[in-house]
């Protein structure tokens, strides 16, 4: 991270708003976490194989074991705004 | 004697003998919570309009001879876990007004068991954080001396147990939000096996580090919790079954010191020496106490600011003012998106959200993100075989003794460093737990943390029940 607007760069793909001061701020927090975090440059993990260092996705199968309908009022009542059963955003596209 | 300073073994000898009522204990309980909480600020509701209901299941089966090891038990429950129909925020803002649709698979087992929910407990934002001020409904106090955070992320859950409100509080810790609060509050603090207790219902702060688990007075209360609510989960499917949990012997002999991390910067003098005390004692009693060496170990930190802001953004990506929680209205659905990010989460979880991102993004993935989950296979590897040689690992919990408040609020790295200690756990998922072990000459308490091989509990229970009958 090379400087405050770089912050500013992340903040937006993180869809969050941050003023000049505060990416300045956060800048230097960066600053000492990631030389911090730098430590394990000189680390070799070569030795470390593909297969053991994943954390793999286990899912079970996804078996329907509701009725149709059973939760959606709790689901979508848990929502800002719904509409017909349905969450109402504003137009995507 | 006030009932409220009793553990969970003596509520129950004192159902099982009639000398206590359901009734009883929980307005005594009650009565310690709201007297104190003004001014402790642990918990953010209180249940009180189910107690009857739930008074009156519990007794109805001591009464009857069907009651379990937790029937009739006051429990107070953070802030992330989520109970059907009652409110939960993980003391957020953009969660103020959230309802939980389901309860986690952990509450589903106590109502079983018949526990009295006594109410939702403080915790630093999403569970960012390791002193409680990080959430967006004020710090809470320790009540073991007001002017001191009572650690984190579960600082609401130790604090509960510390003023004598509860016996027994849920907490979860991704890297070290048990223990370090518990020993913060001089309470028993344990953090299972990765994977063996449901993480259903728990709102994810990094999925493949976050654990529930108990805070007591006791090492025998963290026993019997751990009991009810560890086992197999379909709905988590990290959790281990039962014919894959490798048995492990309870019995501990030799002890492991990790020298190579205890004499880092930012370690206090008067914590090596209570440890150094702790261990005498232990030494005392006839545990062949062994100096180990673990040498990257203290990367475990590094890595941990990697992985979990990581994981951490991608889950907070779903609070997004859409399916839930609070959402501020912006010129289009991206501006909505963006407006009630901003205005919904607090300054720390935007940090962790952004480090998050960095490390994930373009250019910046393989040197952080992928050398930190080799790097962790390392280490998860190196803890795992010294765990072969020495029965369990014994450390200081935390650092320091508990700080003031805002004396690490302004300097992220320095408050991160409170989890130097306990992340190397995490890092591996393996068991581990604190117990107190004495207060400086101010009171603070100091605590020692057991590591135990993994599925090992049952060793940490061994050797924590003896060490808390030698302090």
């Amino acid at each position: 991270m090379d400087s405050y607007e770089d912050v500013q760069h992340v903040a937006s793909l993180a869809r969050l708003t941050i003023t000049e001061e505060e990416a300045r701020n956060y800048f230097t927090d960066f600053e000492s976490i990631l030389s911090y975090i730098d430590q394990i440059e000189g680390i070799d993990v070569s030795d470390v194989e593909k297969k053991r260092h994943r954390s793999i996705n286990t899912m079970r199968d996804d078996v329907v074991t509701v009725e149709r309908g059973e939760h959606t009022d709790n689901l979508v009542g848990a929502a800002p705004e719904s509409k017909d059963g349905y969450i109402a955003v504003q137009k995507v596209l | 004697m006030d009932i409220s300073t009793y553990t969970i073994t003596d509520i129950q000898e004192g159902y099982r003998a009639g000398t206590l009522s359901v009734a009883e204990v929980v307005s005594a309980y009650v009565a310690s919570a709201k007297k104190d909480n003004d001014d402790i600020n642990a918990y953010l509701e209180f249940f009180d309009e189910y107690h009857a209901d739930e008074i009156k299941c519990a007794q109805k089966r001591i009464d009857e001879g069907t009651a379990g090891s937790l029937t009739g038990i006051p429990f107070a429950i953070k802030d992330n876990i989520l109970m059907q129909g009652r409110h939960a925020s993980a003391s957020s803002k953009i969660l103020e007004n959230y309802t939980a649709s389901y309860s986690a698979t952990v509450i589903k087992k106590l109502q079983e068991q018949d526990v009295i929910f006594i109410g939702r407990t403080n915790m630093d934002e999403f569970a960012m954080g390791s002193s409680t001020e990080t959430s967006a409904y004020g710090p809470t106090k320790n009540p073991v001396d007001t002017e001191r955070v009572p650690g984190g992320s579960s600082g609401g859950s130790a604090a509960s147990v510390a003023m004598h409100s509860v016996p027994v509080a849920l907490g979860s810790d991704t890297g070290g939000s048990i223990r370090q609060p518990a020993s913060f509050c001089n309470c028993v603090g344990l953090t299972p096996t990765y994977g063996r207790v449901s993480r259903y219902g728990l709102m994810a702060l990094s999925s493949s580090l976050d654990v529930i688990g108990p805070i007591t007075k006791t090492v025998t209360d963290a026993e019997t919790v751990f009991n009810v609510i560890s086992g197999e989960d379909a709905m988590d499917s990290t959790t281990v079954k039962e014919s894959d949990i490798a048995h492990v012997t309870p019995g501990v002999r030799r002890i492991g010191v990790p020298r190579d991390i205890l004499n880092l910067d930012g370690v206090d003098e008067e914590v090596r020496d209570n440890f150094e005390a702790s261990l005498k004692k232990l030494a005392d009693a006839g545990y062949e106490i062994v100096d180990i060496s673990l040498p990257l170990a203290q990367f475990a930190l590094s890595i941990y600011y990697i992985i979990q802001p990581a994981e951490a953004s991608s889950n907070l990506a779903r609070y997004d003012g859409v399916r839930f929680g609070v959402r501020s209205e912006g010129d289009d659905i991206h501006g909505t998106y963006r407006a009630s990010r901003t205005e919904g989460f607090g300054a720390e979880v935007k940090r962790r959200i952004l480090l998050g991102t960095y490390v994930l993004s373009h250019g910046y993935y393989d040197a952080y993100y992928t050398k930190a989950t080799k790097l962790r296979a390392k280490i998860t590897l190196m803890l795992d075989e010294s765990l072969l040689d020495v029965d369990v690992i014994a450390t200081p919990t935390t650092p320091t003794v508990p700080f003031k408040f805002g004396e690490k609020s302004d300097d992220p790295m320095a408050m991160y460093m409170s989890d130097l200690f306990t992340v190397p756990a995490n890092i591996a998922g393996l068991p581990a737990i604190s117990v107190p072990s004495g207060v400086n000459e101010d009171g603070a308490p100091f605590g020692i943390q057991f590591i135990g091989p993994r599925y090992g509990e049952n060793r940490l229970f061994t050797v924590g029940k003896d060490f808390e009958s030698r302090v």
